[in-house]
């Protein structure tokens, strides 16, 4: 197992924050809307070019990439790492970033305020690559401080409204709190194994005797147990399952539709990646805990609640970007639901349908702003057979919902199909049938959702009049290309993704193997 | 003070009392682990932060605080300062319009107090800048010199009137000062990659001083010894930007404020 | 004796945790919560700091120059742990970065609605959402 050093993994946070502050400085001097619009897109491709060579690097070459700043090894300086986990995740983070900010370029054209979304936007991002980046808990816990006080800006960009500041004033203070746990978490963790690095925490509390580590607690490890569950609580509120949901709805419907792009595609996956990163490669296995059953079946059960609760509010919703937040809830359970099956299949099923779901529901949004914007109104009732004047994107949204429920040709099917076999293979033919049953609720909310905008009203005849602009157009190919390629070339990405459960699951070693050659040790 | 809160507060401070006698009396040992005397990583970070004789591993900054907030650890007080820009970014984003038309007139106050903070503003100033020329060798730094010199401009309101402050800041330049500020923090940062171009080698990310692979970085000779010179200009950005941060804060507190409720 | 008095200390920190915990949840007017995060936020930050103390007798942890063994000696068994000191630095300006943020909001919220009370601004809005909405934007 090989390591590769390169300034692309340590300039993938930075790229976003440098655009974003040179934005602000040139807001003063020049006042060109072509100027920003271009610096933004540019900064998002490079940031995909970034993202897709270390994908190339770790995936096609099978290297793990290490990268500290400073020239500082751990324990004392922080490193930046990207095992298989981590690689997917940034993948999924900068591709749905180019699509929705050639997108935003439109949206935002008549916001006045346009230059501090893109700023903002930009932060967010730098955030959400450096929570899937770094190797150091208490950088983790900076990145979700970040990502999460840029969430909490773009909801409230509508600024007129008293909703969307509502929202956003909630979500900030059960944010504020939970985060202000995970900090006296980490210390209380840091005053009992003596690192915060998690390479060596996971030498130290998986016990493992590895070249020239210590092995050494140094106190009880009773306070194991709090941690690990204050931590799981942050990164519930993150990506929103059962108890931890209550600001989902309002927040991700109140949002500018960029924003609730970005939001409901991306940051929920920072929320999946913390949780899978403490439980299974620092975590599981301990001699210290005992058996870990118990939070896996308290996930599984979250998980369900999360599908029946999702499926059954999103068939009585009025609002129509607040059906689509309660069908992000519904697919975060059974996103949750495969992590806690405990096996690399688990794993592999529901990464796979994390990063379906980033696809399609960044599309869905997408188009549905686009009538949203035309009309100006959010009721599913006002908006009843409006659809027909937009045939393309309608066409969009149909593929995406699709997409999203697990119709064959499109890849959520397999996504669901891999759910169903993990579940099957350790003998849960109950929690299987949850799954199927929970698809089927579903179907009902979508189907009314698309069917109502479809629906052909008597009282007047509409003409399709639909002028898109070109970036629109742009937006809508590729994310389509990108949800047929899942489909149709799906029996080469399944192997890919049984790659990373694999790896997060029996072969969390590596992680330390990767950073122990460069230890610093005294 | 009603007798409710009186009896309230004195409840909480017998409980904590008798807890923390009986919690000593079973258990003995403190309630959090208190285990500073056996961790290795104070001993690291008390070795690597000033070692002159292994000059190719060690960062040179005397105040150990101070050689892990900006070498060993430059990442989270980078991205910490860029939490505190964003913050004000996004209230910017709200009160945009309104700091662009803000017109003004209020009253002044006797001219004693005017005259006092012309002696003592100006003090507050040098102390300020007095902590970040001293932050190699005590603690101290960007932060905390810029943080002084905005409260000085706090204090201004209450001498002069929001008025005259009001006239006097420009929320373009302040909001200049700042991106530039953490543009050229940035740029530091980055520094060593370009080194390429006058050494052969690509040094790390916002590294101070030489490491093993790549020499890059400055020192000076003051204090006895010697000191590296890279963290005095990161302290310095950093002064500038949180202090025109604060001051920009305080303009549309100010402006946002006055508004008439908008129903 | 230094058992009880530290046992002392962090009941009190804790119980000031709880009482911030029990602002932010309980607490009707914003403002009463921005205060009580303020509370909560810094209390956590005093229990950090006592995470780095060594016993009576410690000393704080810099180097005096010019540069002797014999000092760094001094200092590696009685010196405090640095490494929280730097990270409640850090943690300092983030929650900082959080009041600022949420006062801003307060600020337009109070000047929207005229009123600081969540609790029934958050319940009012229940009824809102059977009106049909329009998304008001600034064209």
């Amino acid at each position: 197992m090989e390591i590769f050093t390169s300034h692309i993994i340590g300039l993938l946070p930075l790229i976003p924050v440098i655009t974003g502050v040179l934005i602000s400085l040139l807001r003063i001097v020049v006042n060109n809307r072509l100027l920003f619009n271009t610096l933004y897109v540019v900064s998002t491709i490079v940031s995909l070019c970034m993202g897709l060579i270390v994908f190339y690097r770790v995936f096609i070459q099978g290297l793990y990439g290490v990268y500290c700043l400073g020239g500082w090894f751990p324990p004392i300086g922080i490193c930046l790492v990207t095992d298989k986990l981590s690689a997917i995740m940034v993948l999924t983070a900068t591709v749905v970033y180019l699509i929705v900010s050639i997108y935003a370029v439109w949206y935002t054209r008549h916001m006045a305020n346009y230059v501090y979304f893109y700023i903002v936007a930009l932060m967010h991002e730098a955030g959400l690559l450096g929570v899937f980046l770094t190797s150091d808990i208490f950088n983790l816990y900076v990145f979700i401080e970040l990502a999460g006080l840029t969430a909490y800006s773009l909801i409230l960009f509508y600024h007129h409204r008293l909703r969307s500041l509502l929202a956003s004033a909630r979500y900030a203070f059960a944010g504020a709190l939970y985060t202000g746990l995970f900090l006296l978490a980490i210390i209380v963790l840091y005053a009992t194994t003596g690192t915060i690095s998690m390479a060596e925490l996971l030498v130290k509390i998986k016990g493992i005797k590895l070249l020239s580590f210590d092995t050494l607690l140094l106190a009880e490890p009773v306070y194991l147990i709090p941690i690990l569950i204050i931590g799981l609580w942050t990164a519930f509120l993150i990506s929103a399952l059962y108890p931890n949901h209550f600001w989902l709805p309002d927040a991700h419907s109140e949002a500018p539709s960029p924003a609730s792009a970005i939001l409901s595609g991306l940051t929920v996956n920072a929320g999946v990646y913390i949780a899978i990163r403490l439980f299974y490669t620092i975590f599981y296995g301990s001699p210290y805990i005992g058996s870990l059953e118990c939070l896996l079946n308290i996930m599984i059960f979250l998980g369900i609640i999360n599908i029946f609760y999702g499926s059954f509010k999103m068939a009585i919703e009025d609002d129509v970007k607040r059906i689509l937040a309660y069908s992000t809830i519904l697919n975060i359970g059974f996103v949750y639901m495969g992590i806690g099956i405990g096996t690399s299949l688990g794993i592999s099923a529901s990464l796979l349908h994390l990063f379906n779901h980033s696809i399609g529901k960044m599309l869905a949004f997408l188009s549905l702003g686009v009538i949203v914007r035309k009309y100006r109104t959010r009721n599913i009732y006002a908006l009843e057979g409006l659809g027909r004047n937009y045939p393309i994107t309608m066409a969009t949204l149909i593929v995406s919902i699709l997409h999203l429920i697990g119709v064959p040709p499109f890849g959520g099917f397999f996504s669901k199909l891999l759910l169903f076999q993990a579940f099957i293979d350790i003998g849960g033919y109950a929690y299987a049938l949850m799954v199927i049953i929970g698809t089927a609720l579903s179907l009902y909310g979508y189907m009314r959702l698309i069917e109502l905008l479809w629906h052909h009203p008597i009282h007047h005849r509409s003409i399709p009049r639909e002028s898109l602009p070109i970036v629109v157009i742009v937006a809508y190919i590729l994310s389509s290309t990108i949800i047929l390629i899942l489909g149709v070339f799906s029996q080469s990405i399944i192997p890919l993704f049984n790659d990373v459960g694999k790896q997060v699951v029996h072969r969390s070693l590596e992680y330390v193997e990767a950073l122990s050659r460069i230890l610093d040790k005294t | 003070m009603d007798i409710k809160r009186i009896t309230t507060g004195i409840t909480i401070l017998v409980i904590i009392v008798i807890v923390s006698v009986f919690y000593t009396l079973n258990y003995g040992s403190p309630l959090l682990p208190m285990t500073a005397d056996e961790r290795a990583l104070r001993r690291l970070y008390i070795i690597r932060s000033y070692d002159p004789e292994n000059d190719l591993y060690t960062s040179f900054i005397p105040a150990i605080v101070n050689s892990i907030v900006w070498d060993f650890r430059a990442l989270d007080t980078y991205f910490e300062t860029i939490v505190f820009f964003t913050a004000l970014i996004s209230a910017l984003a709200i009160y945009h319009e309104y700091l662009i038309e803000a017109k003004w007139d209020r009253e002044k106050l006797s001219p004693i107090p005017m005259s006092i903070s012309k002696l003592i503003l100006p003090m507050a100033f040098g102390i300020s800048i007095a902590i970040v020329i001293k932050s190699i060798v005590s603690p101290g730094g960007g932060f905390q010199g810029g943080a002084l010199a905005a409260l000085s401009i706090y204090v201004i309101i209450y001498l002069h009137s929001s008025s005259y402050l009001v006239s006097k800041l420009n929320h373009n330049l302040l909001l200049f000062i700042r991106s530039i500020a953490i543009l050229c923090i940035s740029f530091l940062a980055i520094l060593p990659l370009l080194n390429i171009i006058v050494g052969d080698c690509y040094g790390y990310l916002f590294q101070i001083y030489s490491k093993p692979e790549c020499n890059f970085g400055a020192l000076i000779n003051i204090y006895g010894g010697s000191v590296s010179l890279v963290p005095l200009i990161y302290n310095a950005f950093e002064y500038l930007a949180i202090f025109s941060g604060f001051t920009l804060l305080l303009l549309i507190i100010i402006i946002g404020g006055y508004r008439e409720r908008i129903s | 004796m230094n058992d009880l008095l530290l046992n002392i200390l962090i009941v009190s920190l804790i119980t000031n945790i709880f009482i911030g915990i029990y602002g932010i949840v309980f607490k009707p007017n914003i403002i009463k919560k921005i205060i009580s995060l303020t509370i909560f936020n810094d209390s956590i930050c005093v229990l950090i700091i006592l995470h780095g103390y060594l016993g009576p007798g410690s000393i704080a942890p810099i180097h005096i120059l010019p540069f002797n063994t014999g000092n760094r000696e001094l200092l590696l068994s009685y010196s405090v742990d640095p490494l929280p000191q730097a990270i409640v630095l850090t943690a300092i300006v983030i929650g900082l970065a959080f009041t600022v943020f949420l006062s801003i909001t307060a600020l337009r919220i109070y000047e929207l609605s005229g009123s600081l009370n969540l609790h029934y601004l958050l319940k009012s809005e229940i009824v809102e959402t059977v009106e049909p909405e329009v998304e008001v934007m600034e064209e």
